[in-house]
C-alpha cells in the first residue's frame, strides 16, 4: 500500500492547515480550523471504531438477555449471531450497532413506565429500577468511551 | 426569508454601506468588517463607524447580526430587538440597539446592528487574568438575579409571547420536539431524558424573563468596568431556575460556574441576590432540561445548511459532543433513579 488511511488524513490536515488556512478570508478560516479538528477525531474515532461498536453491542446484548423475562419478550436468534460472529465492515457494524441502540431505546422507555406505574417500595419496582440503572450506567459508559471522538468539552468525563 | 453565502464579505460591505449611507448621509464611513464567531443560525461581524468627515473622528464600534438560516430556533430579529430597545430604556446592561432591518434588505437577509462594546467577553477575559474572579462572578450573579428581578409586564409589555399556564410543560415539548425531529441516530438516553421531562414538569414555576443563554461568552466586560449582556435570541418568559440551570451546563474554568464560582456559591450567591430560595427539585428538572436543550440545538445545527447549501465544520463539531451531554444525562437519570426514587 502506497499510503495508508491514517497518513492520508493527515497530508490532509497538512494541506488545509498550511496551504489554505493563510489564504482564506478571516470568516473562513475558523471553519477551516474546525475541519482540521474533525478530521483529526475522526481518525481517531476510525482507529477505535470497530472494536468499540463491537463491545458495544455486545454490552447492549448481554443486558437485553438480562431483561429476557421482564420487559424483553425475545432476542432475534440472527442478531446475536451477528454479534458474536466475526466483524464485518465499520457500515455493516454501524448497521447492527444502530439496530442494538433502538431496541435498547425502547426497553428503557418501558422500565421508565413500568416504574412509574408501580407502588415505588415494591418488589417489582425495585427489581425494574435495578435494571434501569443497569442500562443508564451502560449507556453513560458508552457515552464517556467517545467523549475522546469531540473537541466541544472536555475529553475526559463530565464532573 | 432568504439564507446568505457566509464568504460574501465585499457583497455585505457594499449592501452595509449603502444602508448607512441612507441613515448618516454620503460621508459615512465603513470599516473594519469582519465575521465574528457564530451561533446557530446567525452571523455576527463587528465593523466600526465613522459618521463624520473628519476620519478618526466620531468612530463608533458596532456589532451587526444576520441569520444564514430561515429555520430559526429563536426569537426572530425584530422580536428580539423591540425586546432589547425595552431593556436598554430601563437601564438594564445591554448593548444599545440602533437599527433593525427584518423586511427589504439590503443585505439580502434580515439584520440588528446595535453598540458594540470595546472590552472582550467575560470568558476570553477569565482565560487571560482570573483575578478578581470570585468578585466578578458574584457580579454576574447579581446581573442575572436582577434580569429575573424585572418587572416584565411593565417594561416589556407584550414583546414576548405571554406565557403559557403549563410553561414547563411548553418548553419541554417544544425542545423535545426539535431534538426529535434531528436526531438522525436512535438516542436512549435523550429519549429517557425526554420521556423523563415529561411525566415530571413542575406546574407551580414563577415567570420572569429569562435570558436563556447566561453565560461568559454572552457577557462582555468593557475596560471601563461596565458589564453587558449580550445574544438575548433564546430569551422567553418562564421560570428563573431554567435559566440558572442554563447557566450551570457551562463548568470549564473559564466560567461563571466552575470557573469564578462553586456550584453552591453560585446558587448561594443567586439566593441572596434574588432573596428567593432555589429550590433544588425544581432546578434539578431544570438541569436535565438543559441537557434536551442543548442537545437540541447541537443536533438541529447538523441540519442547518448556510447559503452555499453546506453544513459548517463548526457546527459539525457541536453536533460531534452528543456523549458528553449523553454522559450528563445518564448520570442526572441515575440521581433521579436512586436518591429520588423517580424514573
Amino acid at each position: 500500500m502506497s499510503i495508508g488511511p491514517f497518513e492520508t488524513l493527515a497530508a490532509v490536515r497538512d494541506f488545509l492547515t498550511r496551504a489554505v488556512l493563510p489564504a482564506v478570508p478571516k470568516e473562513i478560516a475558523g471553519e477551516v480550523r474546525a475541519a482540521v479538528k474533525l478530521l483529526e477525531d475522526v481518525a481517531d474515532e476510525l482507529d477505535w471504531l470497530p472494536a468499540v461498536l463491537r463491545a458495544e453491542c455486545e454490552d447492549m446484548l448481554a443486558l437485553q438477555i438480562k431483561t429476557q423475562g421482564v420487559i424483553v419478550t425475545g432476542i432475534d436468534a440472527e442478531l446475536r449471531r451477528q454479534i458474536v460472529a466475526p466483524p464485518g465492515s465499520i457500515r455493516e457494524q454501524l448497521e447492527l450497532h444502530r439496530t442494538m441502540t433502538e431496541m435498547v431505546t425502547s426497553v428503557v422507555l418501558k422500565l421508565q413506565a413500568g416504574i412509574r406505574q408501580l407502588s415505588a417500595e415494591s418488589d417489582e419496582a425495585m427489581k425494574l429500577r435495578d435494571l434501569l440503572d443497569q442500562y443508564y450506567e451502560m449507556l453513560g459508559r458508552h457515552a464517556r468511551t467517545r467523549l475522546r471522538w469531540q473537541s466541544v468539552f472536555d475529553k475526559r468525563s463530565a464532573p | 426569508m432568504g439564507v446568505v453565502a457566509p464568504t460574501a464579505t465585499d457583497q455585505l460591505h457594499e449592501g452595509l454601506r449603502a444602508f448607512l449611507i441612507a441613515q448618516y448621509g454620503a460621508s459615512v464611513k465603513l470599516s473594519n468588517l469582519r465575521r465574528l464567531s457564530g451561533g446557530t443560525s446567525h452571523e455576527t461581524w463587528a465593523f466600526d463607524l465613522c459618521t463624520s468627515a473628519q476620519a478618526n473622528e466620531n468612530i463608533r464600534p458596532l456589532i451587526l447580526r444576520r441569520d444564514f438560516s430561515d429555520d430559526r430556533l429563536d426569537l426572530d430579529l425584530a422580536t428580539e430587538f423591540a425586546l432589547l430597545q425595552r431593556l436598554y430604556a430601563a437601564d438594564v446592561p445591554v448593548p444599545e440597539p440602533i437599527f433593525c432591518v427584518h423586511k427589504n434588505s439590503p443585505i439580502t437577509t434580515p439584520f440588528i446592528i446595535s453598540e458594540r462594546l470595546s472590552g472582550t467577553d467575560i470568558r476570553k477575559q477569565m482565560a487571560q487574568n482570573k483575578a478578581g474572579a470570585r468578585e466578578l462572578g458574584l457580579t454576574l450573579t447579581g446581573i442575572q438575579a436582577r434580569i429575573h428581578g424585572l418587572d416584565w409586564q411593565k417594561i416589556l409589555g407584550d414583546v414576548l409571547p405571554s406565557p403559557l399556564p403549563d410553561a414547563a410543560v411548553s418548553e419541554v415539548s417544544r425542545w423535545s420536539r426539535i431534538a426529535t425531529e434531528y436526531s438522525k441516530e436512535p438516542q436512549p438516553l435523550l429519549s429517557a431524558a425526554i420521556d423523563w421531562l415529561g411525566a415530571h414538569a413542575p406546574n407551580d414555576s414563577p415567570c420572569v424573563l429569562v435570558h436563556g443563554d447566561f453565560k461568559a461568552n454572552n457577557l462582555v466586560f468593557d475596560p471601563s468596568g461596565r458589564v453587558a449582556v449580550i445574544d438575548w435570541e433564546l430569551s422567553h418568559l418562564g421560570d428563573p431556575l431554567e435559566d440558572l440551570a442554563f447557566t450551570m451546563l457551562w463548568t470549564s474554568q473559564y466560567d461563571l460556574v466552575g470557573g469564578m464560582l462553586a456550584e453552591e456559591d453560585y446558587i448561594a450567591a443567586y439566593e441572596r441576590a434574588s432573596g428567593s430560595r432555589v429550590d433544588r427539585e425544581r432546578l434539578f428538572f431544570w438541569r436535565l432540561f438543559a441537557q434536551v436543550k442543548i442537545a437540541a440545538i447541537f443536533l438541529k445545527g447538523l441540519s442547518t445548511k448556510t447559503g452555499d447549501d453546506f453544513v459548517r465544520p463548526s457546527l459539525i463539531m457541536l453536533g460531534r459532543a452528543m456523549p458528553w451531554i449523553e454522559q450528563r444525562i445518564a448520570q442526572l437519570l441515575r440521581v433521579a433513579l436512586n436518591e429520588r426514587n423517580a424514573a
